[in-house]
């Protein structure tokens, strides 16, 4: 009788337990997910909106899109870079100067085969450090006022110079940079999925844009797309070139003097601007989007848009060479979808599921999470603008 | 065999495995709530910092005089009172006003001496150019939306005003108007919330004066002590 009964009572207990067993793995792979997005979120938003941050002391301060396109909607960096013109709507690249006292200006030109870094000592630069703080190991931006911009990676320090390698594929320096072009301390981050070699899932990564391995934000990553938003409106002429201070342009690199010809460009002319040797004037050489001239809110841009390569910056023979229209881009809409780690929590493949796995049980589905979020970067918004 | 008392034995078993689970199970749940409410105050201090700022800078394009901000002589229209002393919330979150600003001039919350300010350090690299922070906006987040927000929490946000790093003149508490000064007419503005739970947030903005008001050369994450 005695027996009889406790089998009755184990068998009560297993069936309850059992649900609950389920409830509490579910509960648990759940935060899990909860945490991974929250993360993978996080590390985006930091990096995004502080995209475009220039440079805040000396010459050529001020956003970036004054200057180059400090976001791609590609890779890239030493290794994994895509061709200028790609367009992918789950990769992306952006560029900023952190907060650092390293800003100042090239003392000695930089060239192909000439990677020995030298600069001034300018106000801003710390006291008491050579290089103006550059230290090895730092990821440099050095950029010029015709849209020429290369990454490079401080590998040594003797003294007042450094030696340098170029963030580019090959790590070859295919453009020369005169004494004054600007060179500050900077922060480049590609995001992008990356299949685990062994596990055989999707992980998000960042690659600092040097030959450093990438970095895992997040496991299992099942959905990472980007959309882009920008302005209209081509760029206009806001101060003359005389200007010491500027900003010249309300966005991309200001136009050069009519007796200069530092691109590919005719004389006066760079990739956003033209100019009329009779008139005497510059006009931009992109055209409205959508059509309508008086639009100020921000448009969709299209792949074809931004990667189309009708306008090419600096010039269409650059190295480093992209497509005008990024200058556009303002906001940011971004895609993230994280599955469970455990196949046995994630049903047959379809809307709750991106990546099939063995449950059956309804009660064992722990659906993929997703979130969207557009970022705005303050940087891309301010200070250029009329 | 006698075997009175079984069952009772079996029962307490299975409670305790059952609470057990239930116990494991409520924890789960509520750590992920006291997380989703950290990351929502965090995110919420971003947005607040960032718009503390945007009060800031807006103020100071009427100010012609940036000195006078230097100097604290002059200060945004956002303010609750002294600039000094502590403010707590609602939901005891405190802010020691006095220890903010020390923290941000010399890494310490007590009073900083002229040595310390001046000292060369790997944050404060300028040696007598070194920014020496002042109050120049703060208050509740509460205060600068207006009655009526949605927010379930408050933050306390102020804004701290210092001469920028490429200031030439020796004088961290004037704006250099010599016309080959680089830091003519460029201050530093670094705005800091504060809200439940420790939670912490600044950004820093490099602006300059501008044909049409404040121009901003950069806007950046502030670091925090």
């Amino acid at each position: 009788m005695a027996t009889a009964l406790m089998l009755v009572v184990t068998a009560a207990v297993f069936a309850l337990t059992d649900p609950a067993r389920s409830t509490a793995l579910v509960q648990f792979e759940s935060t899990d997910v909860q945490q991974r997005l929250r993360v993978a979120a996080e590390a985006l938003v930091r990096d995004l909106m502080m995209a475009g941050a220039g440079a805040y002391a000396g010459a050529q301060s001020g956003s970036l899109i004054g200057w180059l396109a400090p976001v791609t909607p590609y890779r890239l960096g030493a290794v994994g870079a895509d061709p200028p013109g790609t367009y992918r709507s789950d990769a992306i690249t952006v560029l900023y100067v952190p907060a650092t006292a390293a800003q100042t200006t090239l003392s000695a030109a930089l060239a192909p085969g000439q990677l020995t870094l030298r600069v001034n000592f300018e106000r801003g630069c710390p006291l008491n450090q050579d290089l103006c703080g550059f230290t090895s190991g730092t990821t440099l931006l050095v950029y010029d006022t015709y849209g020429n911009s290369d990454t490079f990676t401080l590998t040594s320090v003797a003294g007042n110079s450094g030696q340098l390698t170029v963030n580019s594929p090959g790590g070859v320096l295919q453009t020369s940079y005169a004494i004054g072009s600007k060179v500050v301390q900077a922060v480049q981050r590609a995001y992008y999925l990356k299949r685990h070699a062994i596990l055989g899932f999707d992980q998000l990564v960042y690659s600092d844009g040097s030959a450093n391995p990438e970095v895992a934000v997040a496991d299992h990553v099942v959905g990472l797309e980007f959309e882009y938003y920008g302005d209209p409106q081509p760029p206009g002429i806001t101060a003359v070139a005389a200007d010491p201070v500027g900003p010249w342009t309300t966005y991309g690199p200001r136009p050069p003097t009519p007796d200069l010809t530092p691109t590919a460009y005719p004389s006066g002319e760079n990739c956003t601007f033209t100019f009329d040797p009779i008139g005497g004037g510059h006009a931009p050489r992109l055209e409205v989007i959508g059509g309508d001239p008086s639009r100020r809110s921000l448009i969709r841009l299209s792949a074809a848009e931004l990667a189309d390569g009708n306008v090419w910056c600096p010039d269409p023979g650059a190295a480093t060479r992209f497509d005008a229209d990024l200058l556009r881009i303002r906001k940011i809409a971004v895609r993230l979808r994280i599955e469970s780690a455990i196949d046995g929590l994630r049903g047959p493949a379809g809307a709750l599921f991106i990546r099939g796995g063995t449950a059956r049980d309804g009660r064992r589905f722990l659906p993929d999470r997703e979130v969207r979020f557009q970022i705005a970067p303050p940087n891309l918004n301010a200070g250029l603008s009329p | 065999m006698k075997e009175t008392g079984v069952a009772l034995v079996i029962c307490v078993l299975a409670m305790t495995l059952l609470m057990a689970l239930g116990a494991a199970l409520v924890l789960a749940t509520s750590t992920e709530t006291l997380i989703a409410a950290n990351f929502r105050t965090a995110h919420e201090g971003r947005y607040a910092a960032a718009a503390v700022l945007e009060r800031a800078m807006a103020d100071l394009s009427t100010i012609p005089d940036w000195s006078r901000v230097l100097d604290g002589s002059a200060t945004s229209g956002f303010t609750d009172g002294p600039p000094s002393g502590s403010r707590t919330l609602a939901d005891g979150v405190t802010v020691d006003l006095g220890e903010v600003v020390n923290l941000a001039n010399c890494g310490r919350p007590a009073p900083c001496t002229e040595s310390q300010l001046d000292a060369i350090t790997v944050e404060r690299p300028w040696g007598i150019n070194n920014p020496r922070w002042r109050l120049y906006a703060y208050g509740e987040l509460d205060a600068l939306l207006g009655p009526g927000n949605s927010l379930p929490r408050s933050q306390y946000i102020l804004v701290l005003a210092a001469d920028d790093q490429a200031e030439s003149d020796g004088n961290p508490l004037v704006d250099g108007s010599n016309p080959g000064n680089p830091g003519s007419g460029v201050i530093v503005l670094r705005g800091e919330s504060f809200g439940a739970r420790g939670a912490h947030r600044a950004y820093e903005v490099t602006v300059s004066r501008g044909s049409s008001g404040v121009r901003i050369l950069s806007w950046r994450n502030g670091s925090l002590p």
